[in-house]
């Protein structure tokens, strides 16, 4: 597509510093966004996305004040000539928490909140609301509270909220980090619809991108506040090359590195793309099939990708026997969970949301007890002891890591746990400066956690769990709403844990990252156990709950569930 | 737990919040008016009759025990502190600051009529909150006391946000280790103040987003217009009716003299058939008020026209 005029947003070599920061957030950027363009714009945490994002509606510089110099023009219009609420007729924009932006308590109300500062009559607010709210299918909740909606509902009633405004473009700052894969699917397929069908400008930032990549008509990559890449999906699947921090979908990621000029974007192309790979595909499965056969675990021998630690014959270092809870509201959460893990495994909890894994995993310290059954925890029943003593054999990294810094340095976070597990002071500083060390935190040990980034406060939310090296490290959705670049440390980390004999139980739905390092994989439906198994047999099986390697190679190759995987059976089919 | 305000499709929520409002105060204007406590039977009578007709009877009667409480400690301090009445029931020591302990029949004939009437408010709130929409009375106050609207709803979203967030902290505290109830009170005390700082903290974080929300959809930026328009409708100037005649001829009935209650010095009474008859008024009212929730509730074509 090309339009030659780029009339919407024009941003000439913007440069903008927040108050009382020597270094620029934003340096030199220059851009446009056409009518109806749908722009994905991807970046680590820190780059300057929500910066760029904000300055496009104003709040940067009306609300931040700061130092800015270059232009930023909507329509035509300077954003520092105008104000937030002018800009708010031509920019909409949904921030990252549905929490924190709503306002009011009811769907209605909430959605003509944005209506009623800009006067517009009653009569009229009332046919734009309905509308709104029949677009995005919400005509169906309209009379419920907000607080009786999903994460995912309350996310599309921020975006009626901004839509009703009727504005030319939408800026939406990472507005499914805070959901689960069907809900943040949901909503970016509305997104998209949006975009089709109204013709109304979006610009998206995400680091969740392989369900809405192909989504977008161009990319913007920021890297430390500058702009380093501006051009089609495809282009950037070519020009990063599958590595460093810049995220591709999976399938983009595992032909990137090839040297192919056209890389696959979606499952679809994935699949065409493969089956071309196949000149003799009788062949090629013939010998897979045999390969599978012979190997004893059914799956391809080169498809082991992680160490198997785990030694079935120790005794369990977690039993959780015939468990049943329901909170006091009266919701059944675990209706007879039993799940054995042994030393040195690694499981990944999946399921949808409200399926109850994060219930199950809080029976595992104490934090919930169960109505009726029992937990184990090295061989000892948990009913009668603390969390606190239950705290020395297992780890827990709660959904939210900035509730578990409460300490005003750095090191002093993890002082603080050392202290409650009762490790004997001596061995503190030894330990504290190994952890340091460990998750590049060294150099600012004196540092308050607030002012680190978000990837450094979610390493060190970590570090403050895994200091004193407990048996059993649990954590709840580590990847959520993080960049690349953290991801693949905490990958690497986990996979150094379990070599180290730790045991780790995920709960996630990034199930890319949890076919990487975990090789055992429970899915939880109504709290109730699904399956149980590898994880090839798991996400194999699965339609929905697998990674786009597997659904990309279903019905060639079987059993592919990793990029490793995905890698060599590219390897077998050549 | 408070039972809190939940939709349901009955005549009293359907009707608009200013009448729901006025006609909750006229109940509450009759039990502050006279200190009668057969008056305050009455008017506790007609708030259990309007709960269930609005569908609402369980959670109202779950404030019933609050009631007891204050009826309780009402019944016990005024004879305690009480120096009126001519029937002495018991003769007491001599006690600093109060004097000398004298019970009286008419003390805790009155300790028991505040009670009631301190009840029959209690009860009267507990209908408010059980029937008027706490948003529709803020969509209200938009258009002109908007500020202080929006400061209220944002204040009454902070406390759920606050207990949710605090729960999360305590317990990512505990998984670490920390022990939060070891010890006596100033060491429990002591460990819970990174809970207050990380609480405050993460308040302001909260803040300063909705500031930025808000700000994004032109809060602030002049005369605002009203999303909730609400008109009067048969129904509604029915109901506004019933309640304005409740109260004149309540009152009208104290200031003439119909029905007399006295406390002090000795307990007297007197009732004329007038008298009984105003008494029983916010009843009546009631009933009538019952039947016409359930017609309501019934027929479709009377839905449809008040």
């Amino acid at each position: 597509m090309v339009v030659e005029k780029m009339d919407l947003v024009e941003v000439k070599n913007l440069t903008y510093s927040y108050p009382g920061r020597k270094t620029a957030s934003l340096s030199g950027i220059s851009f446009g966004v056409n009518p109806g363009e749908f722009v994905l714009m991807l970046g680590e945490s820190g780059s300057g996305k929500s910066t760029l994002c904000k300055t496009l509606n104003g709040l940067v510089p009306h609300y931040f004040g700061g130092t800015i110099s270059g232009s930023v023009r909507i329509k035509g219009i300077l954003t520092t000539d105008s104000s937030v609420s002018e800009l708010s007729r031509h920019v909409g924009m949904v921030f990252q928490d549905p929490e924190n932006q709503i306002v009011t308590d009811r769907i209605e109300s909430e959605v003509a909140f944005g209506l009623e500062n800009t006067g517009v009559p009653a009569k009229q607010m009332k046919k734009r609301v309905q509308e709104v709210l029949a677009t995005l299918r919400l005509s169906t909740y309209k009379h419920k509270r907000l607080c009786e909606l999903s994460g995912g509902q309350k996310q599309k009633v921020a975006l009626a909220s901004v839509l009703v405004m009727h504005p030319d473009l939408i800026v939406l700052d990472e507005p499914t980090s805070q959901l689960d894969p069907i809900s943040s699917e949901d909503f970016l397929a509305t997104l998209k619809s949006l975009n089709d069908d109204l013709g109304l400008a979006v610009l998206l930032t995400e680091h969740r991108i392989e369900k809405c990549f192909h989504f977008a008509d161009r990319v913007l990559v920021l890297d430390r506040g500058k702009l380093v890449f501006d051009g089609p999906p495809k282009e950037l699947a070519g020009w990063s090359g599958g590595s460093g921090w810049i995220p591709l979908p999976p399938i983009s990621e595992l032909f990137s590195g090839n040297g192919s000029g056209d890389i696959p974007i979606t499952v679809k192309e994935g699949r065409a793309k493969i089956a071309e790979l196949m000149n003799d595909r009788a062949d090629v499965e013939t010998g897979v099939t045999k390969a599978a056969e012979h190997s004893k675990d059914r799956k391809l021998p080169f498809m082991k990708s992680i160490p198997d630690n785990s030694n079935d014959n120790s005794p369990a270092v977690l039993d959780v026997k015939d468990v049943y809870f329901s909170y006091n509201d009266g919701t059944q959460a675990l209706c007879g969970i039993n799940l054995t893990i042994h030393p040195g495994e690694s499981v990944a909890v999946i399921g949808e949301n409200g399926s109850g894994k994060s219930t199950l995993v809080k029976h595992f310290n104490g934090l919930l007890r169960p109505r009726r059954g029992a937990v184990r925890l090295e061989g000892k029943d948990i009913s009668e002891r603390e969390v606190a003593e239950l705290a020395k054999t297992c780890g827990m990294l709660g959904q939210n890591p900035n509730f578990q810094l409460i300490s005003k340095t750095v090191e002093g976070e993890l002082e603080e746990t050392l202290n409650g597990v009762g490790i004997e002071t001596e061995l503190h500083g030894r330990m504290i400066d190994k952890t340091l060390c460990d998750f590049s935190l060294d150099n600012m040990r004196r540092d308050n956690p607030q002012d680190l980034s978000c990837g450094q406060r979610e390493r060190l939310a970590l570090a403050s769990v895994v200091v004193y090296q407990p048996p059993l490290l649990v954590l709840d959705e580590p990847t959520r709403g993080i960049d690349k670049r953290t991801k693949q440390f905490i990958y690497s980390y986990l996979r150094d844990y379990r070599k180290n004999g730790g045991t780790v139980v995920l709960v996630t739905h990034d199930l890319e990252f949890a076919a990487g390092c975990c090789d055992r994989f429970v899915l939880i439906s109504d709290g109730l156990v699904l399956a149980d198994g590898d994880g090839t047999e798991v996400l194999s099986g699965s339609l929905f709950f697998t990674t786009q390697f597997n659904k990309s190679f279903r019905g060639i190759v079987n059993g592919v569930v990793t990029l490793e995987d995905a890698r060599k059976a590219m390897e077998a089919l050549k | 737990m408070i039972p809190a305000y939940r939709s349901r499709c009955t005549y009293l929520h359907s009707i608009n919040p200013v009448v729901q409002v006025l006609f909750i105060v006229s109940l509450a204007t009759v039990s502050l008016a006279t200190d009668n406590p057969v008056m305050q039977i009455m008017v506790i009578a007609a708030c259990m009759m309007v709960s269930i007709a609005a569908d609402v009877f369980k959670e109202w009667i779950s404030w019933c025990r609050l009631c007891a409480y204050v009826s309780l400690f009402a019944l016990i301090i005024n004879p305690l502190v009480s120096r009126q009445g001519a029937t002495v029931l018991w003769t007491g020591p001599h006690l600093p600051v109060f004097g000398r302990l004298d019970i009286t029949l008419e003390a805790i004939i009155y300790g028991a009529g505040m009670g009631l009437k301190l009840s029959a408010l209690i009860l009267c709130f507990a209908l408010l909150s059980l029937i008027v929409d706490p948003d529709r009375i803020l969509g209200l106050l938009r258009g002109r006391g908007s500020r202080s609207a929006l400061l209220i709803a944002l204040s009454l979203k902070m406390v759920p946000n606050s207990t949710q967030d605090a729960g999360d902290i305590l317990d990512a505290m505990r998984s670490r280790g920390i022990a939060l109830d070891d010890g006596g009170r100033y060491k429990v005390m002591k460990s819970r103040i990174p809970l207050v700082s990380k609480l405050v903290s993460t308040g302001l974080d909260r803040a300063v987003d909705l500031a930025e929300a808000m700000e994004s959809r032109a809060y602030g930026s002049g005369l605002r217009t009203r999303f909730h328009e609400y008109g009067l409708k048969a129904g509604d100037t029915l109901l506004l009716l019933l309640s304005a005649t409740a109260v004149s001829l309540c009152i009208a009935g104290m200031i003439s003299g119909v029905f007399t209650f006295t406390y002090y010095p000795k307990l007297s009474w007197s009732a004329s058939a007038a008298g009984i008859a105003v008494l029983l008024t916010p009843v009546v009212f009631s009933l009538i008020l019952v039947t016409l929730s359930w017609s309501w509730r019934k027929w479709t074509w009377l839905k449809l026209r008040i």
